[in-house]
């Protein structure tokens, strides 16, 4: 499936998500996920905010992650968000890249689908939604 | 299709989405108890069925579906 769209953000390991090995805790990587996901919905004109106006939260249901190599304290790492579906649920992938090297270090993916208020799980983007995507994707 | 193909469809949809085995995917199985398809999954299935269906399906026919048998008389009325 092709990447729609994707966003960059740059990160510096900090000193509390190392663990006793001396790499990154397994739990943290999907912090880092969290924060190139931001910045892509930013992007396609969806933060969490509009969402929410729009009368939906939009959680994560589902992830996957590959470890390929360790995270050390310090290393600047290069975090990729790229949209892969939104019509029905929002699809997004990362990858992690050491910033120099532009390494592989980690690669996931994550599921979100729409959910009302009261908890409702849509089976389908709201049409609001697939239209500010599009609108995003036709101006990039 | 006639019913049977429908199944036969369907049992392969789900082998292919889910690894449920063929054999299980009876009439009477229960979507959530007998084959283990959760509310996440049952979403990829919809999505799955659209493209083999194209857009007559609504993914709000399938809201209130419990067993294999009402996904088909739902595949069968479209």
């Amino acid at each position: 499936m092709a990447e729609l769209a994707w966003a960059d953000v740059e990160i510096d390991i900090p000193f509390y998500d190392v663990d006793t090995y001396r790499v990154v805790w397994h739990g943290n990587y999907p912090k880092y996920f969290e924060v190139s996901r931001c910045k892509l919905l930013e992007q396609l004109g969806i933060p969490y905010s509009t969402l929410e106006t729009l009368g939906f939260f939009y959680p994560v249901v589902a992830m996957e992650v590959k470890y390929l190599k360790p995270l050390h304290f310090t290393q600047r790492i290069v975090v990729r968000a790229s949209l892969r579906e939104y019509r029905n649920k929002l699809d997004i992938r990362y990858i992690i890249r050491d910033y120099q090297s532009q390494e592989v270090i980690t690669k996931g993916h994550t599921d979100q689908v729409a959910v009302s208020p009261e908890g409702d799980i849509q089976y389908e983007a709201p049409e609001q939604v697939v239209q500010l995507v599009e609108q995003a994707l036709a101006s990039l | 299709m006639t019913r049977q193909e429908l199944h036969q469809q369907l049992a392969s949809t789900l082998e292919e989405l889910f690894d449920t085995p063929a054999a299980e995917v009876t009439e009477d199985a229960k979507l959530y108890e007998d084959l283990d398809i959760d509310s996440i999954d049952t979403m990829d299935l919809v999505l799955q069925l659209k493209q083999q269906k194209g857009d007559k399906i609504s993914p709000e026919l399938f809201r209130d579906a419990r067993t294999v048998g009402q996904v088909l008389d739902i595949l069968e009325g479209l």
